[in-house]
């Protein structure tokens, strides 16, 4: 998992494996962008809380990056893009959940 | 979708952005975003594409989620397709609120699918060659604005709108209702086995020939049949027309022959010309026949009737119109006469199961007065001489006096009964 001090720096940053994101005590995180799943396939990410700001989300950016999944959960959970979000930007089978269902595996 | 008001901060799981991609390059296919539950939010301050270039990408909304951007794009790019499902896609769920200032097909394949539970309205315009709507699940869907021609398929429950929404060849197996205070006209075709529906107080004009077979009800405000080509209403099961409504037929033969009417209190007009053929007649309450004071020969036959102890009111019925329907004998059609109001004179006659009334000049501006006696109205027995009878009353005051009668023998073309009783008017 990426922790917090990554976040809070410009750079981009991949999640690989089955991340939950609970930022319950940083309200707001800033890196570049968010890649789900980059050369990797099956990646889950969950934020469940939180703000988390980037210029860019992808999810699953390659064109072997398949069946990666970023999950935004809960009242008060909010990804931020200040440019756009892209789910599949080469990437086949990639999904965007949002949602208030709430709930996420570990990192 | 209902309008949904800009978000703030907090809300339950939401994601904002400028442009939003599902499916970005020709490589990327079968992408998907879900936004579901009440208070998920996604905001896009530009576009959202759904299948730039890649196929088979998907967006749903669901379960009263929220998408908000400045347009939606479903297949954008030649090759591309791109599908939004409100409601999820074989599910029983609710759907969401899309605030958007248009829904676009582009080159390639957009759908959108109805899948939803609950009745929503559309507010975004609906633009696009290659886009297609299916209305897949069981609440109403009401379209404020599209332009769309990929076609329509109504599976189950209705879809709803103003002529301006409700565009090209509609397969309906639900319900189509048309829903406005205008007046607009649709030029598509409604076939498959669903039923048509005409509310609002304006007026909806169907130009071209319609297959679908289920019923045609008109509800409120006027449904003219004008196709210039073929029948409007050709294989429609039904006709029902209720108080404050109005069906006009504009061009000759617009309906099935075989369609069973129910007047609940409307009209049946007629424009200048036309002649129309229907099924049974089935009164529910009183109600009207206009003929549009067109003189000419065109006629309004029904099948039997069943008058039901109200009374038809035929107004506008000029020189030589024609009003017919299936009778066993001229007796039999007669006894049928108490249930009409005509605004004009008539004759009666009587041929291959048809009981025919035709409207004459008044009396006294044609030799062909002859008329003699009243059910409720004047009628005259016939147009010539031949069968005039020679009954003079003298000394008769008002409705104290009753003329009854019982003949052993009629003319064919008589309009007497075969006995009855009868109060003189002056």
């Amino acid at each position: 998992m990426a922790d917090k001090s990554v976040l809070h720096h410009a750079l981009p940053i991949f999640l690989a494996g089955v991340c939950n994101l609970a930022f319950f005590f940083a309200s707001t995180c800033r890196a570049a962008d968010l890649y789900v799943g980059s050369n990797a396939s099956g990646v889950t990410t969950n934020f469940t809380s939180g703000t988390n700001s980037y210029d860019n989300t992808y999810v699953g950016f390659t064109a072997t990056d398949s069946n990666n999944t970023l999950n935004v959960l809960n009242v008060g959970t909010l990804l931020a893009n200040t440019s756009g979000i892209y789910v599949g930007y080469d990437g086949s089978g990639n999904s965007l959940v949002i949602s208030n269902g709430g709930h996420g595996g570990e990192c | 979708m209902a309008a949904a008001t800009a978000w703030s901060f907090p809300t339950a799981g939401t994601v904002a952005n400028a442009d939003g991609y599902i499916g970005g390059s020709i490589l990327s296919s079968n992408n998907n975003a879900l936004v579901s539950g009440t208070n998920s939010l996604w905001t896009n301050s530009g576009i959202l594409y759904v299948g730039l270039f890649g196929g088979g990408n998907t967006l749903t909304i669901a379960s009263e989620g929220s998408v908000a951007a400045a347009s939606i794009s479903l297949g954008a790019s030649n090759g591309s397709s791109g599908t939004l499902n409100i409601g999820s896609l074989g599910g029983s769920d609710a759907g969401g609120t899309i605030t958007a200032g248009s829904i676009d097909g582009g080159l390639g394949t957009g759908t959108i699918n109805f899948n939803q539970t609950n009745n929503v309205t559309v507010t975004s315009m609906i633009t696009g060659t290659n886009l297609s709507l299916n209305h897949l699940g069981t609440g109403t869907v009401t379209l404020s604005g599209a332009s769309y021609s990929g076609g329509t398929l109504v599976s189950v429950g209705a879809l709803a709108g103003s002529s301006s929404g409700l565009q090209g060849n509609i397969t309906n197996n639900g319900i189509v209702i048309f829903d406005q205070g205008t007046n607009g006209s649709y030029a598509g075709m409604l076939s498959g086995s669903g039923a048509v529906s005409k509310a609002g107080g304006g007026t909806v004009t169907f130009t071209t020939e319609n297959t679908y077979s289920g019923g045609t009800v008109i509800n409120y405000g006027t449904l003219t049949l004008n196709a210039s080509s073929g029948k409007a209403a050709k294989n429609t099961v039904s006709v029902t027309v209720a108080t404050n409504a109005t069906l006009l037929i504009s061009a000759s033969e617009q309906v099935n022959n075989s369609a069973a009417v129910t007047l609940s209190g409307g009209t049946i007009a007629r424009g200048g010309g036309v002649s129309e053929t229907f099924g049974t007649l089935n009164l529910t309450a009183n109600s009207f026949l206009n003929y549009g004071s067109f003189s000419e020969s065109n006629f309004i036959q029904f099948g039997s009737l069943s008058m039901g102890g109200f009374t038809l009111g035929v107004t506008g019925f000029a020189n030589q119109n024609q009003l017919a329907y299936s009778a066993s004998s001229l007796i039999d059609g007669a006894s049928k006469l108490s249930s009409f109001t005509f605004d004009n004179s008539y004759t009666t006659s009587f041929s291959s199961g048809a009981f025919t009334i035709t409207a004459i000049p008044e009396a006294s501006t044609s030799a062909a007065g002859l008329a003699l006696l009243a059910f409720g109205a004047w009628v005259f027995i016939s147009t010539t001489p031949r069968f005039f009878l020679p009954l003079k009353l003298r000394r008769w005051k008002g409705d104290l006096h009753s003329l009854v009668w019982k003949a052993t023998r009629l003319a064919a073309s008589s309009a007497l009964a075969a006995s009855g009783r009868m109060p003189m008017r002056r």
